[in-house]
């Protein structure tokens, strides 16, 4: 579809031109919208509850995380939020709030 | 069956079948003789694992393994359950003709389409070829031999030899034994047609003049074997008894049988011998019958050489189930368990006109029958011959 002119972009449309309140609103909203990527791919990976998934959860005693389902949760991670998990960081969690942190550290603004 | 120790008598008793003409004792038999589309594919396309699965551990098993869990533990709910056994005397011997293909064929894709480091940390338990043996040991608790041997379509019947044999010999007291298969994938289908082992017409017909080529298939089937004199005592049903088995090799070629089914012969033989029984003692042969030109050929003077001409009446039930490759052997060994139930043999379906040159008394229709000492054979590329003797309860 194309573009009216003047508009580049993949917002395009009839969407207002963003404002910095508009920004920072959409920016918790994101952010709210990883926890629920990251818990849905997590449930469905994890074949666990969403409600199982809160921050204190343990990886291994809680959630039965093994060591292959560890690698596939993490690409499956890579995948979902354009990251790369640092293989020793990814190594050392071991709640999934430590997940959730460190998807959050990823995403962050350089 | 045979052992150097003090005889152990192998009875079966408990079954489990996933075939595509039916998952399960009553509708497995009922789809023997239930005339099939004439497809060159002939998948379970019923099966659902949940019964048996999570959602979570099915995607963690190949289709091969999911069958051999439905199947394993089908068999032991027809046994009445698990029996009361020291864990390290029970074992498992599963055979397959490939293994997880399927698994490895979907990761080569990932591969090429993604690059090596989205290939499933899972691919190799999924793949290797003793996963549905290892995840039955698993699930059951069961500490002793847990083993699976692969001689291509020759499997389902060896494995059953050997887990009979780990019965009679004294290792275990209860083993789940048999074949699963499931590597219909686009690259094995496409390899048996090119190399024409596939039915062009979709008509699986054993034995018949027309015969061109066998329909491929899946699916598992486990028996539960035990001691007879331990099985008896704790009250439990008895199917039938394992009475002996043979495993040769033709030693002629990987796909062509040895001229005038002189491996398949002497492989029969050696059953009998291994049964203490005599040809004239057989009153059913369950046949390999792939319906490919030279199988059917070679198994066919092989059966008239042992047994004589028209002197014992064959099936083969690849017209209806087509050929499960590694779990054919097992498939068909628990459609001679459910002939001696019924009291009938059931028909080669897709068959109509026996090709004149064999001097075999081939069952085209469902017939009563009084239960006797079987022969169930299975041959397999590579040369590799199997012969089971299964004997009424």
């Amino acid at each position: 579809m194309p573009s009216p002119a003047g508009q580049t972009g993949i917002s395009g449309g009839d969407r207002p031109a963003p404002t910095l309140a508009s920004v920072t609103a959409e920016s918790a909203a994101s952010s709210s919208h990883t926890g629920e990527r990251l818990r849905a791919l997590s449930a469905r990976l994890l074949s666990v509850p969403e409600r199982d998934l809160h921050r204190d959860a343990l990886l291994v005693d809680d959630l039965g995380l093994d060591s292959l389902a560890a690698i596939e949760w993490g690409m499956a991670i890579e995948d979902e939020f354009g990251v790369a998990l640092p293989d020793d960081a990814w190594a050392r969690t071991a709640t999934y709030g430590a997940v959730e942190d460190l998807l959050a550290t990823l995403l962050a603004p350089a | 069956m045979r052992s150097a120790l003090p005889a152990r008598r192998v009875v079966v008793t408990g079954l489990g079948v996933v075939s595509p003409v039916g998952i399960g004792l009553e509708a497995f038999w009922k789809g023997l003789g239930t005339a099939p589309e004439n497809l060159r594919e002939r998948r379970v396309d019923d099966f659902d694992p949940t019964p048996w699965l999570s959602p979570g551990q099915a995607r963690k098993q190949d289709r091969f393994t999911q069958f051999a869990i439905a199947a394993a533990e089908m068999a032991l709910e027809c046994a009445g359950g698990a029996p009361d056994v020291d864990p390290s005397r029970a074992g498992v011997h599963l055979g397959t003709g490939i293994g997880g293909v399927g698994t490895l064929e979907t990761q080569v894709g990932v591969l090429a389409a993604r690059g090596p480091k989205r290939v499933s940390p899972f691919t190799i338990p999924m793949v290797m070829p003793n996963a549905g043996a290892a995840t039955v040991s698993l699930r059951q608790g069961w500490r002793g031999p847990s083993e699976t041997l692969t001689t291509a379509c020759a499997a389902g019947t060896h494995s059953i030899a050997a887990g009979a044999r780990m019965v009679a010999d004294g290792r275990c007291d209860v083993v789940l034994a048999g074949g699963c298969e499931s590597s219909m994938t686009p690259t094995t289908v496409a390899a048996f047609t090119t190399m024409t082992a596939l039915s062009r017409t979709g008509i699986s017909r054993p034995f018949d003049v027309a015969r061109d080529g066998f329909c491929v298939s899946e699916g598992a089937a486990v028996v539960l074997l035990e001691e007879r004199s331990s099985a008896l005592a704790r009250g439990a049903a008895v199917l039938g008894e394992v009475l002996g088995a043979a495993s040769t090799c033709d030693a002629h070629h990987t796909t062509a049988p040895s001229p005038g089914g002189r491996g398949a012969a002497e492989c029969m033989r050696l059953a009998l011998h291994d049964a203490e029984l005599a040809p004239g003692d057989i009153r059913h042969v369950n046949a390999h019958g792939t319906s490919t030109p030279l199988n059917d050929a070679a198994e066919a003077q092989a059966i008239a050489s042992v047994f004589g001409p028209y002197a014992v009446p064959v099936t083969s039930i690849k017209g209806v189930t087509g050929h499960g490759l590694g779990a054919a052997g097992a498939i068909e060994a628990a459609s001679v368990l459910l002939s001696f139930a019924h009291h009938e043999l059931p028909p080669t379906m897709g068959t109509t006109d026996v090709d004149p040159a064999f001097e075999v008394d081939v069952v085209l229709e469902p017939r009563a029958w009084s239960p006797g000492p079987v022969v169930s054979n299975s041959f397999g590329f590579g040369g590799h011959n199997g012969s089971l003797v299964l004997g009424p309860p």
